[in-house]
């Protein structure tokens, strides 16, 4: 577990010893001033709850794994990917999700063929549901589960990707944040991404908070203003003591909550670190709503709370790109919930079921044609794309974000020094966590070489529409290539259901 | 969020044992451990309760507690705490961290929230400063700020270490800022504390007990009092009597319980104990019951209006079975409903003629009988379209009965069948198209239980409105169901039959009883003590009393006593 020092606290007070409530010259710091001469590298997670418009994981007749079974789905499926490029070859040909990325089509990397085997392994149905897939989609670790009432929850038993990747970059590149998570609420079976073994990390869902958080410190003054200076010298004061404390607590609690008073004395170090620092840089607007703790926004002075994913999204995007080019941080992730697309005239809510995203997911097994619901297969399938093309859409905010040459850094942009990793927690609704979703943008400041479509299955020269699959790689694989394009060396990342060690053949 | 549960392992053996023979076995132990009978009349172990020295009444021997992890506060219980140290009733907490492990979100939230508190110091409702803090520095009022700041806020005197550490940070902040600023910092110290943001509890030895079974004191009995029953911070009361030594008493535990079940904080805790054990506030697979879409084309009345009157009805028909009734067959069966017009024209019944006035009536008897067949209940286990008998069949065995379920498959088509016209084998009811699509024996191992049970509510749609024949399919509805796997084994004719059943079934009051406990001591009646299961399960089942159980969990080892042991 991280243990950063709690020196800095204290040596920030020093300078503000006697000086009493004008406070002339209290030190802060830039938050440009960690870059270093070297390439500053960045990695971007966008979690997209919920698969995509998918039948390619329906075919499980070839793996041994699954025991020969015949495709139990056929005709009750569409019969549709709208996630796989348009055709095989050199040249990256983006499918009709991806369609708004083709200004950066040079710079994307799409993998197919990835397994997440930490889910299928530990599955009792040798599968992936929501939860189980969830909690090793990004951690590749061992999981345990709690059944609560109506529902079972699982925990991973180790750091999810991001996490690790934070934490090496923090080493070597510090900056104010070591990692930003943002949330756009919705329906979705718990978060992805853990800090250690049974650890959950949750995004902020409440844009307040969120610019709050990130952008406080940052204005565009190059100096900053005695008030931010006397409240940053006050909320100094309160955390030391509330360390101390915390400090003490410790040696009085039992062995079993030793995890949790460290996790929060960790915490507190890390609020600590942000003490007295100051950034130069120009913040994105703060939004007009009003938003509960949970998330649920509405427009200022409206009587009701709603969710509104499709304001709340482009802000969070927005927010990432500044928080990169300011400085703030190198590690971003946007998590978006598996919500529906309310906005979309032809919404299909009531079609829906229980009126949640997931349930419209489930509609892909009734819409083929033997399923119950063959009629409704085109609605079903505009709105489906409509809807993940408004997630991808803000990928493509952040990748123009993050490409734009104004804020080049030498001969490339911050995107070509940044690797972005688009996923979800498995392809299609039959929930099966093979073949997941595997976007990458950006080359990791030249590691890796993009434009490219890479299929991993064992039939991919059948063409996109086949439907046999086998694949020996594993997102433990991607994972540790991940970490060897942003510089790491390790053999191997997650648990032990990777059919192999070490990274993806080909890519860095 | 829902509150942690358990499995009652102790209770369902027979349900358990015929699932398991059906491919229905959710891998959840069952120890076999048969409850056993109270012990009769037993005496109170000579006068040591009255001094502390001896467990419980009724038994004898070392309390059988098991170790439990330091709770953090709530986000409620936070909210809740803020609003009355400060007597802010609007405050609005941005916490909403409800981990088992802090998250850095969350810590930076109560840092945040903090900050709030401080800002809106022309809301507080108590005078906290005891003095002038736009004014110049005031020692004196500092250090008594700190005293009686810091007993509210930790529940307790402050230890003379606490004193000196808040003091000297009082100290050096006001060698760096103005009074009222310095104020601010110490006030921020205390509720960023572990000491406020946890319910630390160290226990005292007990004469003739291990080292690692310890009484709680009276002021963490206090504590643990005042959040189970309220979600909030003890009030002078309760801090008095803890100070008088008499809630390690048990005529003075009892007392205090009593006092605070019967206070109004405890009806909030009591909605939200049956809220989040009806998942009416949502759950994995559907909305909470404000959220409900129904399809405008066949409920035109149903909208925002609709579900206030709802919640409205059915935090009403909580509140008199608890306070009122006080009995779990009022629970399960009572047919009286608080409505206003639009409930009464939902319901079928005479009532007030605007929406503004509420009174109680009498249900249609052959409709209605407890809250199962309420319209919040119904509402929330439906779909846009139709009820839904999966999910109120799931919802009663898993929560009602206390049976586990295996999961589903991962990739089951799991949207709900609406039955209708639209389908290739004609005109189906939902029943017919939910008995055609999970007869293949994956399915059917769980389904043989859960149909039959949800079946008995095909006579309410998916806003809970009585009906004889299906919106969708216009075909005539079929309740009749079954029981296969309890202690009241049987067919039902519907719903009316189903609750009356459930209510006098010895398995679903144990159920009850069990969450109760859960609820209060952190363990289910799988890990609670024969004595603690005897004083709290056992007495319930034959009385059905609610309110004497909410004390009775209280009385109990699992709550008064600690264990201190690391494993």
């Amino acid at each position: 577990m991280r243990d950063l020092k709690h020196s800095g606290r204290r040596a920030f007070l020093r300078g503000l010893g006697g000086v009493g409530i004008g406070l002339p010259l209290l030190e802060y710091t830039h938050g440009r001033a960690w870059a270093g001469a070297q390439t500053t590298l960045r990695f971007l997670t966008v979690f997209d709850h919920g698969g995509t418009v998918s039948n390619q994981a329906a075919n499980i007749g070839t793996p041994a794994r699954f025991n020969g079974q015949a495709n139990i789905y056929n005709d009750t499926h569409h019969g549709v990917d709208l996630w796989r490029p348009l055709a095989l070859g050199p040249t990256l040909q983006l499918g009709p999700i991806h369609e708004q990325l083709e200004p950066w089509r040079s710079k994307l990397l799409l993998l197919e063929g990835i397994d997440n085997l930490a889910a299928v392994e530990q599955d009792p149905y040798g599968r992936g549901d929501h939860g189980i897939s969830n909690v090793t989609a990004m951690t590749a670790a061992d999981m345990v589960s709690e059944t609560v009432g109506e529902d079972t929850f699982y925990r991973a038993q180790g750091p999810s990707i991001d996490q690790v990747i934070a934490d090496r970059l923090a080493a070597r590149q510090p900056a104010l944040f070591d990692r930003i998570h943002l949330l756009v609420a919705g329906h979705e079976y718990g978060t992805p991404f853990f800090r250690g073994a049974s650890e959950p990390v949750e995004g902020e869902p409440n844009p307040i908070a969120a610019w709050m958080t990130l952008f406080s410190g940052v204005d565009p003054n190059p100096e900053p203003s005695q008030e931010f200076l006397l409240q940053q010298a006050r909320r100094g004061s309160t955390l030391d003591s509330v360390i101390g404390q915390f400090e003490r607590f410790k040696g009085r609690v039992s062995a079993r909550d030793l995890q949790a008073i460290e996790a929060h004395l960790d915490h507190l170090r890390a609020l600590e670190q942000e003490v007295g620092q100051y950034v130069a840089c120009t913040p994105p607007p703060q939004a007009t709503l009003e938003c509960s703790g949970y998330g649920s926004c509405y427009p200022r002075g409206s009587a009701e709370g709603v969710a509104m994913g499709d304001v709340v999204g482009p802000m969070f995007a927005d927010m990432i790109i500044a928080a990169i080019r300011c400085g703030l941080t190198n590690v971003a992730v946007l998590e978006i919930a598996d919500i529906l697309t309310p906005w979309t005239p032809a919404g299909l809510q009531v079609e829906s079921g229980f009126g949640i995203g997931h349930s419209l997911g489930h509609y892909a097994m009734d819409v083929g044609k033997s399923g119950v619901n063959e009629a409704l297969r085109d609605a079903w399938l505009a709105e489906m794309l409509d809807n993940r093309r408004w997630r991808m859409g803000l990928f493509a905010r952040i990748l123009a974000g993050l490409d734009d040459p104004t804020f080049a850094e030498g001969d490339r942009t911050i995107l070509d020094n940044s690797l972005l990793y688009y996923t979800s927690e498995f392809r299609g609704a039959n929930h099966i966590a093979s073949n997941v979703m595997a976007l990458l943008a950006g080359s990791a400041g030249g590691s890796l070489e993009t434009g490219k479509f890479i299929d991993y299955n064992k039939y991919a020269d059948q063409g996109v529409a086949t439907f046999d699959y086998e694949s020996k790689e594993s997102i433990h694989n991607l994972y540790t290539t991940f970490l060897h394009a942003l510089g790491e060396n390790d053999a191997h990342f997650g648990n032990a259901n990777a059919r192999h060690e070490g990274p993806l053949p080909g890519l860095v | 969020m829902l509150h942690a549960r358990l499995e009652c392992p102790r209770l369902a053996f027979a349900l358990l044992a015929t699932a398991m023979a059906g491919g229905c076995y959710s891998g959840l132990g069952a120890d076999g451990d048969g409850g056993g009978g109270k012990a009769d009349d037993a005496p109170v172990t000579g006068g040591g309760a009255e001094t502390g020295d001896v467990p419980v009444d009724g038994c004898s021997g070392t309390p059988s507690v098991a170790p439990r992890l330091l709770h953090r506060l709530t986000p409620l219980q936070y909210t809740n705490t803020i609003r009355t140290l400060f007597g802010d009733p609007e405050f609005e907490a941005s916490y909403v961290d409800e981990q088992a492990l802090p998250t850095l979100l969350g810590v930076r939230q109560l840092r945040t929230d903090a900050e709030v508190v401080l800002s809106r110091q022309d809301s507080w409702g108590v005078d906290i400063w005891g003095c002038n803090v736009g004014g110049a520095a005031d020692d004196a009022c500092a250090t008594s700020f700190i005293e009686r700041f810091g007993a509210r806020a930790f529940r307790r005197p402050l230890t003379a270490e606490e004193r000196q550490q808040f003091t000297d940070l009082y100290a050096s902040a006001a060698g760096q800022f103005t009074f009222a600023d310095a104020m601010g910092v110490v006030l921020g110290a205390f509720l960023n504390a572990p000491e406020f943001l946890y319910l630390p509890e160290s226990g005292q030895p007990v004469e003739g007990l291990p080292d690692n079974i310890r009484r709680l004191t009276d002021h963490e009995i206090a504590t643990r009092l005042s959040y189970l029953f309220w979600d909030d911070m003890p009030d002078e009361e309760l801090l008095s009597a803890a100070a008088n030594g008499e809630l390690v008493t048990r005529d003075g535990l009892r007392a205090q319980a009593e006092r605070m079940i019967a206070d109004g904080r405890a009806e909030r805790m009591i909605q939200d104990f049956t809220w989040s054990w009806l998942e009416l506030d949502g759950g994995q697979l559907h909305n909470a019951l404000e959220e409900s879409e129904k399809d405008p084309t066949l409920f035109a009345d149903y909208g925002p209006a609709l579900q206030a009157a709802m919640r409205v009805e059915f935090e009403a028909f909580v509140r008199e079975a608890y306070f009122v009734d006080g009995s779990f067959d009022a629970l399960m069966t009572s047919n009286r409903a608080y409505v206003n017009a639009t409930m009464a024209s939902h319901y079928g019944v005479a009532g007030p003629a605007d929406d503004a006035t509420w009174d109680w009536v009498e249900l249609d008897p052959d409709q209605r009988s407890g809250m199962l067949t309420r319209a919040a209940f119904l509402t929330v286990f439906a779909t846009a379209k139709v009820q839904a008998p999966v999910r109120r069949g799931v919802m009663v065995v898993r929560e009602i009965l206390c049976s586990p379920l295996a999961p589903p498959p991962p990739d089951v088509d799991n949207t709900p069948p609406e039955g209708g016209d639209g389908l290739d084998q004609g005109p189906l009811t939902v029943r017919q198209e939910l008995d055609a699509r999970t007869q293949e024996p994956l399915c059917a191992g769980c389904h043989r239980i859960i149909n039959p049970i949800g079946y008995a509510f095909e006579h309410y749609d998916a806003t809970g409105r009585w009906q004889d024949v299906e919106v969708l399919s216009g075909l005539p509805v079929d309740s009749t169901g079954a029981l296969e796997s309890s202690d009241v084994n049987g067919p039902v004719a519907n719903a009316l039959e189903l609750s009356a059943k459930l209510a006098g079934s010895a398995q679903v009051r144990e159920c009850f009883a069990d969450r109760w406990l859960l609820r209060a001591t952190g363990l289910g009646s799988d890990t609670v003590g024969e004595c603690d299961y005897d004083q709290a399960v056992t007495s319930f089942v034959s009385t059905g009393d609610i309110r004497e159980l909410l004390v009775e969990v209280v009385m109990t080892d699992a709550f008064r006593f600690l264990n201190t042991a690391d494993e």
